[in-house]
């Protein structure tokens, strides 16, 4: 593998702007925090058919190996399904599966800039004084994902569509497995969980739908006003029922130490409401509620994948190991709380 | 071992984030550096306590198979005895972390059981389960955790 530079993007670039002319990239710089994919920064600047264009990019790379095992191709897709819509995402310009070009596929797209995404950033002024706005506006988008149409928006097409009353059990045989797989230590409070879960399964959803996967406070692009600006992070998106994507919203773990006020913003029934409202489903409590604690299963799935991956040597990027001592006990902790148990 | 190991590493872990970070030449390296750091502080945490934690665990889930051993089936009891009354060879984290490793697989084992099971007393041995798992978030809690 050789190393990743301008000379080597722009020369890619260049065979996807056949009118171009001085294709020239500068300013590239790697991201920190990219978990499950390598993620840089960069300046583009050429000579189009209309003049000089300068824009500024992003360009997401697969890694060896990461916190969590997806296809870019699908993250790519779910981006692209919702550019222009009520749901903002930066606009998707080119997917490469060849790793030919750049040692690991990888795709580029447009650099939503100038925002903050930082969730503790949130917790303090000024963001902390547009909480409600900012809850307002992420459970709206929340709601606007949940009420699209996976066929309308192009997502059949490229995910797995299960039948309604098999989500709750794709979901959760498909991280119970990365836990089989993965773990580095008995997990008994999870375990306890996944039986409990598999004893209880929810009611179907009355729809399948899109499913971001990862939507939390720290995957979005917010302003000091309470404004959303880009909705991050869909390398997990796929289809199922809506009410995965709010249960995972509402973790403990997601209101970063603060208090229970979830995403660090307002109270769990608040969230709850405004979703209900944007999305215009009913979230009953006992199916939220297996949606929570399945979601407690996930994470774990997530953070013991990170830490198999540092542990072994797959990947020693510092964020694997430093996720997986922050999160396992805290996981553990909300999953007891939900069993009524902490 | 002189200076003491705890101070030595949340030391190091300060002049990496504050006086190495800032001449690293990108900012991804200094993020990089900030992740260590806030990894290191963790350890600091960690270090005094590890041995202690797992010391106390292991026994507390030993009186749990040792109340269990009588009323689990078969093979299940008499492994349950078996680990109720072993006792940890050494003081070593690692030797610790191993026998917390076969007594943490053989407590779900015993809750998968116990959840299967009808009367008070598995009843109460299940409640005693739950006590001890929550306890044991508490004995692994670190002050920069989000839960």
């Amino acid at each position: 593998m050789t190393a990743l530079t301008e000379d080597r993007i722009a020369g890619y670039i260049a065979t996807k702007l056949p009118g171009a002319t001085n294709v020239h990239v500068d300013s590239l710089s790697q991201i920190v925090g990219g978990a499950s994919r390598e993620t840089y920064r960069f300046r583009l600047a050429y000579d189009g058919a209309d003049g000089p264009v300068k824009r500024r990019l992003i360009l997401r790379r697969d890694p060896p190996d990461s916190l969590i095992d997806t296809e870019r191709h699908i993250e790519f897709a779910a981006y692209r399904a919702f550019y222009g819509s009520a749901v903002p995402v930066p606009e998707m310009l080119w997917l490469e599966q060849d790793p030919a070009h750049l040692d690991y596929p990888f795709f580029v797209a447009a650099e939503i800039s100038g925002f903050e995404s930082s969730p503790m950033a949130l917790l303090a002024p000024p963001y902390s004084d547009h909480a409600e706005r900012l809850a307002e506006r992420k459970w709206t988008i929340l709601g606007e994902i949940a009420r699209a149409d996976p066929v309308a928006v192009g997502l059949s097409a490229v995910m797995d569509s299960p039948a309604p009353d098999q989500c709750w059990r794709r979901e959760l045989d498909h991280w119970e497995a990365i836990i089989d797989a993965d773990e580095l230590e008995p997990q008994p409070i999870i375990r306890a969980a996944i039986r409990w879960l598999r004893a209880h399964p929810p009611a179907p959803p009355k729809s399948v739908g899109v499913v971001h996967g990862d939507y939390r406070t720290g995957n979005f692009l917010y302003d000091a006003d309470g404004e959303i600006h880009g909705i991050l992070d869909w390398e997990m998106a796929h289809l199922g029922d809506p009410l995965e994507d709010l249960g995972w919203s509402l973790n403990r773990i997601w209101c970063w130490g603060a208090d229970d006020r979830r995403g660090g913003l307002v109270p769990r029934e608040q969230a709850i409401a405004i979703w209900e409202r944007a999305s215009g489903l009913k979230a009953n409590p006992a199916d939220l509620h297996w949606w929570e604690l399945f979601n407690c299963v996930k994470g774990q799935g997530i953070w013991i994948s990170s830490a198999k991956a540092w542990n072994d040597g797959a990947n020693r990027e510092p964020i694997l190991a430093f996720s997986a001592w922050r999160m396992l006990n805290s996981t553990d902790r909300a999953a007891l709380e939900l069993m009524g148990r902490l | 071992m002189t200076p003491n190991p705890i101070l030595v590493l949340g030391d190091f872990a300060g002049r990496l984030a504050q006086v190495l970070a800032p001449d690293l030449k990108s900012a991804y390296l200094q993020g990089s550096a900030g992740l260590m750091y806030a990894t290191m502080g963790m350890m600091v945490e960690e270090w005094d306590r590890s041995a202690d934690r797992l010391a106390e665990e292991n026994a507390a889930i030993r009186t749990l198979f040792d109340q269990a051993a009588p009323l689990a089936p078969g093979g299940l009891s008499v492994r349950l005895d078996e680990m109720a009354r072993a006792r940890d060879g050494d003081l070593k984290v690692s030797t610790l972390q191993a026998a917390n490793n076969t007594l943490r697989a053989a407590l779900i084992e015993l809750q998968a059981w116990a959840e299967t099971q009808t009367g008070s007393a598995v009843a109460a041995l299940n409640d005693g389960i739950w006590a001890e798992l929550a306890r044991s978030t508490e004995r692994r809690r670190l002050s920069a955790t989000p839960f």
